[in-house]
């Protein structure tokens, strides 16, 4: 009898242990626990909070696209072959493109500033940086890189009017 | 039960054992607790682990594209920079081969900002010193560019120095599971956690002995006794061990739980850094990823799991291989190796890496920069324990010319000067002008020292650097100044505040006479350069500081003409970068993009970039730093460099020759080099007995094109030759000028 005691309890005990066995997932302290167990990396990037923004990026967020309203806005048109013979420089144009196309300004800038590292001289690529920045509504940046391009288009009458009109343009947005 | 109980306490011999029967309770409930407790610390200890991961730091990636003036020796070394082996064929990652046309290599996979790259066998072909094609064999076909990954440069720790590199189970190659059972656990698989037979056996041993002095240990185990428990051997210890074993394989799966090991495990030191787990190891004794390594490196590191100092290949090379093969034979004997593979695993030497020379990182100057500049925009912490990926902007190979260099010249200098070894002390950055990106930086004389960096924190008086600005400035007025605009370089004092007069002398002791801007700057002639900027005003030449990025309060003494003016050699960079840029002033930066440590884009640096300085006026300064080059004090550089030629350049000294300085810039790259002495003695040497030197031979062996003189709009072109300015007769074909400005003859009379 005392030994039937004495047995129930112990299988008491290790039902307790046993009850609390079936929660897998462990329970939450202040760290953050990971989405699964040890050996996955460790956090997605998103969550850490970056501090203020390195440069001053003026107003930058985002905008949308341009609808069809905005079209002369995408830059001029420039003669096969005029921008670069590059083809490493094209292929990055191709990737801007692209990427524009599917919405990720940000990409398309990291494939032009990857192209003009290839052609720092290029005042076309310039350009299609100051297009793509005042897109993304960074009028301050757009009128600099217009006015960089300029200054590299000593040759290029048509590309300078271009970017004297995206700088009045940018500058009357900004007011 | 009532009834029961009441009948216990009548009878007292019963009494005594309800006692014992309650203390048992007691003990059983306290034993469960614990149990319990146990259970939750393995819960929440397994689960939530997350080992700090160092932030990887990486170099600019290597660009190839078709029509790039390029060799195949070129690309080799780039590749070997990246970890590549040569090899008879390049069929597996991380190889390459030469072949008659070009180079072949097979690409690793890697993930850029951009996106995931492939692995992929690629092949350059060239022609007449140029990239003819780039091809994808693995499927793409011809290849526009293609991006070589970039050398892992440096970490920044965790604050317990573990250096990890995490590996999931997944990726974890299947011949190291099977040494680690054959050599830990062979029967990991099957047992719960603990493995009665081995506990025995260690027990037997342990007795026979009187020491507790084998362990039975699982897999398991071991992971518990690393993850959760105190290194010391005492018997509760391995109660708690086995206990908490137990635990952990009742709530996690065999997978899980390897991969965690596999992760923790402990294979090695270097000074303060911990090597942890077999990613970690396969980089640090092969400087390869886990999943290259061959047979007998894995055996080797799964042999040193019984002790990593012991078995430290680098340290005691025949006990290691020892220990490998003993590895081998008992994978054969378990039969997870054929005879074959055994025979050609244990003919393998050890094959090790050279031993990694740095600690935190190969080029700390660089790192301290990156690191100041990610502090900016995340808490230490993030740096050090989330396994950030920085990509940078540090162009590697011209970071160790300049290293080279930088060591070999001023030894050079030293015994040139009669100067005692190591009395020199030496700064340099070199910048992509239009991107501000930088590309090469030292602090210290001695790369690998991590002490204090020059180039960021060493305040000096930057002496004739900043005439540049000063004549810049008069320039911004055209209607006043051209380049032959004439100055007179003649005794000059000028009242101080306090009353007293400054009397600033030439360096050669003489004066000049009347003199044209061009002339006084491009032989930096001390009383013209004050004489001017007292007309244009003191106010105006420091707005102009300001605006190319002198950063500081500066102080408006007279005295700043010629230079008191104290800038780190990073100031000066950024200074002359925005000069060199017609004026665009981008912030010097260091850092790409970085990335969480699973690919993903966190952050992207985009470019900056502000119109800081007028075009036209920068245009023409940058003219006259070609002419000090040419005919001035930078001349020196004819000697040393003349393929580079036309460049533009400025040497700066300082009282007492305590400052040598040197600044110039080509196309698009922007250099600066200051010498000095920590203790702020002279050292002897001029601009151009010291870092001109110094610069010219980095530059030597860059990638240095020389400086286009092409105007820009706004500025025309004069041809001056035979017409008297400035009291002389101009030798120069051509002159530039702001349009609409055009240079009048200020002398008089006319050449003979």
């Amino acid at each position: 009898m005392k030994k039937k005691y004495l047995f129930s309890l112990l299988i008491a005990a290790l039902l307790v242990c046993g009850a609390c066995s079936n929660v897998r997932q462990a329970p939450v302290e202040e760290r953050q626990v990971p989405d699964t167990a040890a050996g996955l990396p460790p956090e997605p990037a998103a969550r850490i909070a970056p501090g203020k923004p390195a440069r001053d990026e003026g107003d930058e967020q985002w905008e949308e696209l341009p609808g069809p309203g905005r079209a002369a806005e995408t830059g001029i048109p420039a003669q096969p072959g005029q921008v670069s013979e590059n083809p490493a420089v094209l292929a990055l144009l191709d990737d801007t493109d692209l990427s524009i196309s599917r919405g990720n300004p940000e990409a398309a800038a990291g494939s032009l500033e990857r192209a003009l590292r290839l052609e720092p001289k290029n005042p076309w690529l310039w350009h299609r940086l100051a297009v793509l920045k005042l897109r993304q509504g960074n009028r301050r940046l757009a009128v600099a890189l217009a006015q960089k391009s300029n200054s590299l288009a000593a040759g290029h009458p048509e590309l300078r009017r271009a970017n004297a009109e995206l700088i009045s343009r940018a500058r009357k947005r900004q007011q | 039960m009532p009834g029961k109980r009441a009948r216990g306490r009548s009878k007292p011999r019963a009494g005594n054992k309800s006692r014992y029967v309650h203390i048992l309770i007691i003990l059983v409930c306290i034993l469960a607790a614990y149990v319990l407790w146990l259970d939750y610390r393995v819960q929440v200890e397994f689960a939530g682990k997350r080992w700090p991961l160092p932030a990887r730091v990486y170099a600019s990636p290597g660009e190839i594209y078709a029509g790039q003036a390029q060799t195949a020796d070129n690309i080799e070394k780039l590749l070997l920079r990246s970890g590549y082996r040569k090899a008879s064929s390049s069929g597996q990652p991380g190889h390459y081969s030469r072949t008659a046309s070009g180079i072949e290599f097979m690409q690793r996979e890697f993930h850029y900002w951009d996106g995931r790259q492939d692995a992929r066998l690629v092949r350059v072909r060239f022609r007449d010193g140029k990239v003819r094609e780039i091809r994808d064999l693995s499927g793409q076909g011809a290849l526009p560019l293609a991006r070589i990954e970039p050398e892992l440069i440096g970490r920044i720790y965790p604050d317990n120095f573990e250096d990890r590199i995490l590996v999931s189970y997944d990726d974890v190659p299947p011949a190291l599971i099977r040494a680690l059972l054959a050599v830990e656990d062979r029967n990991y698989f099957s047992h719960i956690g603990i493995d009665p037979r081995g506990v025995l056996r260690a027990l037997y041993h342990n007795i026979l002995k009187r020491k507790l002095e084998q362990g039975g240990s699982t897999i398991t185990q071991q992971l518990v006794k690393n993850f959760f428990l105190s290194p010391e051997r005492t018997l509760t210890r391995k109660i708690n061990e086995v206990v908490m074993a137990c635990l952990l394989e009742r709530r996690y799966g065999k997978e899980e739980i390897l991969e965690a090991y596999v992760n923790e495990v402990y294979l090695g030191q270097q000074g303060r850094r911990s090597v942890h787990g077999f990613g970690t190891a396969a980089e640090f004794y092969f400087a390869r990823p886990l999943n290259e390594l061959r047979l007998d490196q894995i055996a080797l590191l799964a042999g040193m799991v019984k002790g990593a100092s012991r078995y430290n290949p680098r340290r005691h090379a025949e006990r290691a291989r020892q220990r490998r093969d003993l590895v081998l034979d008992l994978m054969l004997r378990q039969g997870y190796l054929d005879e074959p593979a055994w025979r050609q695993a244990r003919r393998q030497p050890l094959d090790l890496s050279a031993r990694p020379r740095w600690v935190s990182g190969k080029h700390p100057a660089f790192l301290q920069l990156v690191r100041k500049q990610l502090l900016r925009d995340y808490a230490i912490g993030d740096l050090r324990n989330k396994g950030l990926r920085i990509f940078t902007t540090l162009d590697a190979e011209r970071q160790e010319s300049t290293e080279l260099v930088l060591q070999r010249q001023l030894r050079r200098l030293e015994r040139a000067g009669s100067l005692g070894p190591g009395t020199l002390q030496a700064a340099s950055i070199f910048v992509q002008t239009s991107t501000g990106a930088v590309l090469s930086l030292a602090g210290d004389r001695n790369a690998e020292n991590a002490g204090f960096n020059r180039a960021l924190n060493a305040r000096r008086p930057i002496g004739s650097l900043v005439k540049p600005f000063v004549y810049y400035t008069a320039l911004t007025d055209p209607r006043r100044y051209s380049l032959v605009s004439g100055i007179s370089d003649s005794d000059i004092s000028v009242r101080l505040a306090d009353g007293t007069f400054w009397r600033p002398d030439n360096y050669d002791g003489r004066n000049h006479g009347q003199v044209s801007l061009l002339e006084a700057l491009a032989r930096s002639y001390n009383k013209a350069t004050v004489r001017l900027g007292q007309e244009i005003g003191l106010e105006q030449v420091i707005d102009t500081l300001y605006k190319a990025g002198a950063g500081d309060h500066i102080e408006p003494f007279p005295s700043l003409l010629l230079g008191s003016l104290e800038l780190t050699p990073l100031q000066v960079s950024q200074l002359y970068q925005t000069l060199a840029n017609g004026g665009f002033l981008v912030p010097l930066n260091s850092i790409r993009e970085v990335l969480d440590n699973t690919g993903n884009a966190v952050k992207r640096y985009g470019l900056d970039m502000r119109q800081a300085l007028q075009g036209e006026a920068a245009f023409l300064t940058g003219f006259m730093m070609v002419q000090a080059v040419n005919r001035g004090t930078g001349r020196g550089l004819r000697r040393i460099i003349p393929e580079h030629l036309p460049l533009a350049g400025k040497t700066g000294t300082t009282n007492n020759l305590r400052d040598s300085w040197f600044a110039g810039f080509g196309d698009d790259i922007t250099g600066v080099v200051w010498l000095g002495r920590d203790d702020n003695l002279p050292t002897r040497l001029t601009g151009a007995t010291g870092a001109l030197q110094v610069w010219g031979n980095m530059v030597k062996r860059q990638d240095f094109r020389s400086i286009d003189l092409l105007p820009p709009p706004g500025v025309g072109s004069l041809d001056t030759v035979g017409l008297p300015f400035a009291g002389a007769c101009a030798r120069f074909p051509n002159i530039p000028y702001v349009l609409g400005f055009r240079p009048r003859n200020t002398a008089g009379g006319s050449c003979r």
